[in-house]
This record gives C-alpha cells, structure tokens and sequence, in this order.
C-alpha cells in the first residue's frame, strides 16, 4: 500500500497528538471503484487522494475539485450460481455511464440497489468523497 | 266563391309552413352530403399518409440491419417521419375524427414499430403506457414544471427492467426528446417517480483548461441568481412536501450552493442549490462508515436559483410512497 501512496503521492496523515491531520493530494483521482474484496475497508481511498475521513460535503464547502471512491468493505463473491454482485455492478456502470451528465455516483448507487438488493450479499460499498459525481464531471 | 281573410291566411300559413320544412329537409340533405364528402377527403388523406407511413415502415424493416451512417440517418430520418405520423393520428384521435382501418393498422404497426416491447410484450406495454406515462405526467403537474409533451412524438428513450428475482415490480426509465429524465420505481402495485432530472441544467464545472470566454460566460450565471441560502431552503423544502415528504422524519436539511472550480483552487458560485436530507436513523457514525446503503437513506433536491425551477430530485433506498 505504501508503495501505491508514494507512487501516486498521495499523502494522509491523521491528527495525532495534537496535531491535525495532513492530507496531501498531488495526484487526486476524480473517480475510483475498485470492484473486489475488502477495497473500501483499507486505505486505498487515501493512497488515491479521496480520504475516507474528509465528508463528502467538505469538498463543496472547500470549493474542491469533485472526486469519489467506491470499494466494498469486505470479502464479495463471484460465482456462477450468484451473479447478483457482478449484476449489481454492471447496473451501476449501466446507469452512470448512459445518463453522463445527469445520473450520479449516488443516484446510479440507488438504481444498482433497486435492481440488485443483494449485491454485496451483505457487504457494505463503501463510498467517499462526492456523492453527487457525475460521469461528465 | 271568393275566400274570406281566415281561408287566404291559411293557405298562405301552409304555404309557407311547406316552404320551411322544404328548406329544412334539403338543407339536412345537402349538409349531410357535405360532411360525406369533407369525410371522404379526409379519408382519401389518412389513406395517403397511412400508405407513406407503411412504406416507411416497410423500408425501415429492411434496413435493421444496416450499421452504417448512411443509413443510420435515413434510419433517424424514417423515425421522425413515423413518430409525426402517430402523433398526426392520434390528434385525429383527440378530435373524434373517423379513421379508416387501414390508417389504424398502420398506426399500430408504427407504434409497435418504434416501442418494441419485446421481453414479456403485454407487461412491459401495459406497465409502459398505464403507469409510467401517468406517474411522469402527475410529477410534472405536481411540481408547476413547465408543460411536457408526453405525446409519443415526444418519447426520447424509455427502459423497463421487471425484477428477475421473484421480485414484483420492476425498474423504469423514461427520456423525453425535451430533455426531462425519469426514473421509476414499482412494486409491481404501486409505482412512483423516485428520481428526476430537467437534463438541461449544469450544476458543476470544471473549468481547469477552459478558454477564457468559457470561464466568462460561467462566472456570468451567477449575476443571475435571485435567491439567497434561505430562500433556497424555503424552496427546496416547498418540493421536499410537494413530493410527499416530512421534516420530522429527516435530520435537518444541507444545503449548499453549486459552484464551479479552476486550475489553482480558482472557484466561483453557481446560481444553484443542492439540499440533502438524511432520514433520522441515519446517524453521524453510519454516514461517516462510507455504506452507500445508509447514505441512501435519504432525499435530495436541486433548485435553480435562475427561475426557481426544480433542476433534480432523488430518493434514495426509501419504501415507495413513504419515507419509511
């Protein structure tokens, strides 16, 4: 991981001691989804920019660049008798990418859902960063 | 025998009596045989326009199979062609006029034409033109949007995807040419609009290597903005009802306003407004783990501080017709 970080320059340290946290980006992602196990529960929102601590609504407070991250916070399966998370996925991608400009992270989240309520099959997508992202964006 | 005054009164009473029901009956007479003929016109009209639509249709069956651009425009071509020929149709509809059978075959045929329903066909038609084209048309008139024409002519794209889970219900979208964006959620009993969308209005831009008149015309909108953050809310709120929502089950309302951002933090506001209400068991811990399911728990609207019109609305992982 630490080699994804300083490859990509994309620093995170959390406040400690008394210090704040240091949150460096030279190289921030506008958007990630890493579609496999345990993505979203380490720190490879951090290692590309988009920390997992820092709201979605600070970048709108901030006036910041939009970026988001999707991963799923543990172990999915891929099996031919249970397709619903690669479903689940492809519902995503199906509708973020055929309404660009107006279908967001969030809402094609929804629709994935809508479709494919077992998608993750208990496993949480987690998601950071602007929720309001837009393939256009 | 001369006829006394009463008998020549009479006579002439019955004359003209005689004369006024002639004229009545001859005029019924030569009015029915004018509509007759107006009718026939036309008849003779739907009949030539039925027989250039099947022509169409003919050559567009042929054509199906063609990938190139050639003919992909005269596909696009033939499309405009037929969905004026609906729509001509059904204005004749609307006004009661007779149509020939073969005008409404080919109206059929046209129809089936251009909305193939192909997977379950009755469902997917029923579902298509008894609860989407009317759940679109109440939100419209709910939220004073302007006027749409949901004429076929009209229609842009439409999806219906009925759950393959032993599920009932399914997933919908509707695209009108106009640009307003549909999405649908059913039950399989109730359905609702559970996203929309203008598709006009641009909330966000990034404005990193944009000329200079871009960057202009951009930073302009904003002298056309006549609301502030607290009108803003009080409107956004005005549509959280309108849609059926209720304050007490929602954490307070967020509200920011749209903004666009350059090379080197550069950044202006937008004359626009995005208010997100999370559902009150949605707790602080819960949004900060990141799971969308949670985040989903939840309404956000977008309202243009332009003309105060709705530019979005979205409802997350809600039931159909409440908030919980």
């Amino acid at each position: 991981m630490s080699d994804l970080t300083s490859l990509l320059g994309n620093q995170y340290l959390p406040a400690k001691n008394g210090d704040p946290a240091l949150f460096t980006t030279t190289k921030p992602f506008d958007f990630v989804f890493l579609d496999g196990c345990m993505t979203g529960a380490g720190s490879f929102p951090e290692a590309f920019g988009i920390p997992k601590s820092v709201a979605g609504s600070s970048y709108d407070d901030n006036h910041k660049h939009k970026r988001a991250f999707m991963g799923w916070g543990g172990t999915i399966s891929y099996s031919i008798l249970d397709t619903e998370t690669m479903n689940w996925s492809l519902s995503f991608w199906n509708v973020w990418l055929s309404n660009p400009t107006t279908e967001t992270v969030i809402r094609s989240q929804n629709a994935a859902y809508s479709a494919h309520p077992s998608g993750g099959d208990g496993v949480p997508m987690d998601t950071y960063g602007n929720l309001s992202l837009l393939w256009n964006n | 025998m001369t006829p006394t005054k009463k008998q020549r009164l009479l006579a002439l009473s019955v004359f003209f009596a005689g004369l006024l029901a002639g004229l009545l009956i001859s005029g019924g007479i030569g009015g029915y045989f004018i509509w007759r003929i107006v009718n026939v016109l036309h008849l003779q009209q739907d009949l030539s326009a039925a027989s250039e639509a099947q022509t169409v249709l003919l050559y567009m069956k042929r054509v199906d199979w063609g990938t190139t651009n050639a003919i992909a425009k005269l596909q696009d071509d033939s499309r405009e062609r037929l969905s004026e020929y609906i729509h001509d149709v059904e204005q004749s509809k609307k006004e009661g006029r007779k149509l020939d059978e073969m005008t409404l075959e080919t109206y059929q045929a046209a129809r089936a034409y251009l909305f193939p329903f192909t997977f379950g066909e009755k469902r997917e038609e029923d579902f298509f033109w008894k609860k989407m084209l009317p759940s679109a048309q109440e939100f419209v008139e709910r939220n004073k949007l302007p006027a749409a024409d949901f004429g076929t002519n009209n229609i842009g794209k439409y999806r219906i995807e009925f759950f393959q889970d032993g599920r009932a219900g399914c997933t919908a979208n509707l695209k009108l040419k106009s640009g307003l964006i549909f999405t649908f959620l059913s039950d399989g009993t109730n359905v609702e609009v559970s996203a929309f969308s203008d598709g006009r209005t641009k909330t966000y831009y990034e404005l990193d290597s944009a000329p200079k008149e871009e960057m202009d015309a951009v930073k302009a909108l904003n002298l056309r903005n006549k609301l502030n953050d607290a009108i803003a809310l009080e409107l956004a709120k005005s549509f959280f009802v309108l849609l059926g929502h209720k304050e007490e089950n929602f954490h307070p309302a967020e509200l920011h306003q749209s903004y666009w951002v350059g090379q080197n933090d550069v950044w202006g506001n937008l004359p626009y407004y995005e208010v997100t209400w999370y559902r009150t068991d949605v707790t602080k811990e819960k949004r900060e783990s990141g799971d969308s399911k949670e985040l989903l728990k939840s309404v956000t609207i977008e309202v243009s501080g332009i003309d105060s019109h709705l530019i979005s609305y979205s409802k997350g992982l809600l039931p159909i017709g409440s908030d919980f």
